[in-house]
């Protein structure tokens, strides 16, 4: 077997390439970071200190260029939500990490204080090289340095000013095709554990030799095919489909309609003005500026609901504006600018961290009084407070919990300590009990209920019914499969309504790991992947009493359907059940 | 009951129609859509399976005041006076 894994101490300085143990060959994505966390992470080490592990791995499909599989799994043990962490996100590094044939890198232990290091995976060989010049910049200008410092032919990640701070709300970043700082494994604070190892960048060079070994070319082309005519067939992935011409953003209206876009720290769930920062309104401004729109965020997409985003005269590019950033620093700060939301957006990529923490995290410094909701230029100075590592910058830089917490707020929308997405659980339930029930914290891609409550996509379910627990749950167990496949979520809209791209997916994991799995052997493989996260959080100290929404919601009532969160504990503890 | 609603369009629907709001009335949503197809010719295709208009196409959303009418009473959902009628393409995201 040509795939190692590469473990990284930092404490010792060595890089050494092992073998894949028998019990990992068949995992990959999700499935490995999360099992090898499991296996060798003590349940109480803390998130920052020397016994926590940093652990990127490709999906299983990562590199072999099929449709929509540039993905990678990020996992460790999270220091915003205490418990076992993968997050996810699709960029180029994804399929060069595996095309070099590293199933695992492991970054373990920790360099001395206040040191930082440039991991280098070049064509010659692996070195560490001293960051010291990177420190207190941004991410943007970093990447453009790392490039002319280690050439073009480069993938990088990297974490920013968040992580040198230890922050909870640190992500990881990636570079997007441009080579930009705009993709990220966002969620969880995994930037901090990245950066408290003492790694500021990976840079990893584009490989000579493509080492993925595809063992059953003839089964992995078949379902290669058959997903990309799911995916070209169907409504929401095809060319021209709404992903395509309007971006992630285009649930803005109708999430908006349907009285389930928080808006103002999640006091009510619509808002006229919201249209202002449509995906309809973004496509038309990204038209007349001159930005790009579709986008591919990797090479091998085919859907491309991507974007670049720039300043109104067509310069200064932030990357792709996700509906879930756009809403987080829009709407749930009573932002409706779309300028200003762009500005904060490329302040959390340039800072190192995740929009939707941080957007939470500003309308709950609102609700605090920190500042008033719609102040947009307001919001823009907290993020200086994070580039200056002021004292509340660092609070700041912490998430919403941490923040919720300093100044005071009863109404803090947490589960797990990890802020919600776009989507008010109160007039949406499917998401809630997936929010609740994650062992991720509040997550959206972790059980994506909205598409069968509001979209009609993957069956129908009346977002207002309470009887959801079954729901959450196939999706759960769907969703960590097709997270350790490595395919991007978004082929769950095709797959989940077109049985041949569903099939198409079992075959190419099939082809490259030359097995022969069934479509139901694929959901029992979600299944332990899930067990063996909630495995690791029970050790952790978590039970059921964590997956439970914050009590606001379940006495509040959210306008315009002045309804509760009023799934009853049982239905979400159902989840677990077999 | 009867009176005039809002009709509110998004996306390629909007596009297709040249205009994302209307006033229309009706008694039911059937009644709104036929109204509305009637003054948009190009809507007719795109909002109903066949003629007869007994049908909405499985590739679009209605809403009424937030509410999808598939959980209501389909296209024979009563309207009121002021009530709001959202009509999307199927979209994805998140």
């Amino acid at each position: 077997m040509t795939q190692k894994i590469l473990r990284v101490d930092m404490g010792k300085g060595t890089l050494n390439y092992e073998d894949v143990p028998e019990k990992y060959r068949r995992l990959g994505g999700r499935a490995l970071t999360s099992k090898m966390i499991s296996d060798e992470v003590p349940p109480n080490a803390h998130p920052l200190g020397p016994n926590n592990k940093l652990i990127f791995a490709p999906g299983i499909v990562t590199g072999t260029g099929s449709p929509n599989s540039g993905r990678i799994s990020a996992g460790a043990k999270s220091p915003l939500t205490g418990g076992i962490k993968e997050s996810n996100a699709g960029t180029p590094f994804a399929k060069t990490l595996a095309q070099k044939g590293i199933k695992a890198l492991v970054i373990e232990g920790k360099a001395k204080k206040d040191k930082y290091y440039i991991l280098k995976l070049g064509n010659d060989g692996e070195e560490l090289v001293e960051a010291d010049d990177y420190l207190g910049m941004g991410l943007y200008k970093a990447y453009d340095k790392l490039h002319e410092e280690f050439g073009d032919n480069i993938e990088i990640t990297g974490v920013g000013i968040a992580g040198e701070l230890g922050a909870a709300n640190a992500g990881i970043s990636y570079t997007d095709p441009e080579g930009m700082s705009s993709r990220y494994s966002g969620r969880g604070g995994l930037g901090a554990v990245m950066a408290s190892r003492g790694i500021k960048f990976i840079v990893i060079e584009e490989p000579e030799e493509d080492k993925i070994e595809i063992k059953d070319k003839e089964t992995f082309d078949k379902g290669r095919k058959k997903l990309a005519k799911a995916l070209s067939e169907h409504d929401v992935t095809k060319k021209g489909g709404a992903l395509y011409s309007y971006g992630t953003s285009v649930l803005i209206n109708i999430i908006n309609e349907s009285g389930g876009l928080p808006q103002r720290n999640f006091s009510e769930g619509s808002d006229d003005r919201s249209a202002q920062v449509s995906g309809e309104r973004k496509a038309e401004e990204i038209k007349k500026r001159g930005g790009v729109r579709p986008h591919k965020c990797s090479p091998s997409c085919i859907i491309r609901c991507s974007e670049i985003w720039t300043k109104e005269d067509g310069k200064d590019p932030v990357g792709v504006l996700e509906y879930e950033s756009v809403w987080a620093l829009g709407p749930n700060c009573g932002i409706y600018d779309l300028d200003v939301i762009g500005e904060l957006n490329r302040a959390c990529n340039d800072l190192g961290m995740d929009t939707i923490e941080a957007g939470n995290t500003i309308a709950v410094a609102m609700e605090g009084g920190l500042l008033d909701f719609g102040d947009g230029e307001g919001a823009l100075k907290l993020m200086d407070e994070i580039y200056n590592k002021t004292a509340l910058g660092r609070i700041l830089a912490n998430g919403a919990e941490y923040t919720g917490r300093a100044f005071g707020v009863d109404r803090i929308p947490t589960v797990k300590g990890q802020a919600m997405p776009a989507y008010d659980p109160r007039p949406i339930k499917g998401i809630g009990v997936t929010y609740a029930t994650s062992p991720m914290g509040a997550d959206h891609t972790a059980g994506y209920a909205i598409a069968p409550e509001i979209m009609g996509v993957g069956g129908e379910a009346d977002p207002f019914d309470i009887k959801k627990g079954e729901l959450s749950k196939s999706l759960q167990r769907a969703t960590a499969a097709i997270d350790s496949a490595g395919y991007c979520l978004f082929i769950a809209f095709a797959i989940l309504d077109i049985e041949e791209g569903l099939e198409g997916v079992v075959d190419t994991v099939n082809g490259v790991l030359g097995t022969d799995y069934s479509i139901e052997d694929v959901m029992n493989f979600g299944k332990q992947v899930l067990e063996t996260e909630r495995e690791f959080n029970k050790r952790a100290g978590f039970s059921k009493e964590d997956d439970r929404l914050p009590e606001f919601m379940i006495k509040e009532e959210l306008p315009p359907h002045n309804v509760v969160f009023d799934v009853p504990d049982e239905e979400l503890d159902s989840v677990w059940e077999d | 009951m009867s009176g005039k609603v809002k009709v509110k369009l998004f996306a390629q629907i909007a596009e297709i129609a040249g205009s994302n709001e209307f006033e229309i009335e009706g008694e039911d949503v059937r009644d709104v859509l036929k109204a509305l197809v009637s003054e948009v010719a190009e809507l007719e295709e795109q909002l109903f399976k066949d003629d007869e208009h007994a049908e909405l196409r499985d590739d679009k959303i209605v809403l009424k005041d937030g509410r999808n009418i598939g959980y209501l009473d389909g296209l024979d959902t009563e309207v009121e006076e002021g009530d709001k009628i959202s009509i999307f393409p199927v979209v994805g995201g998140g």
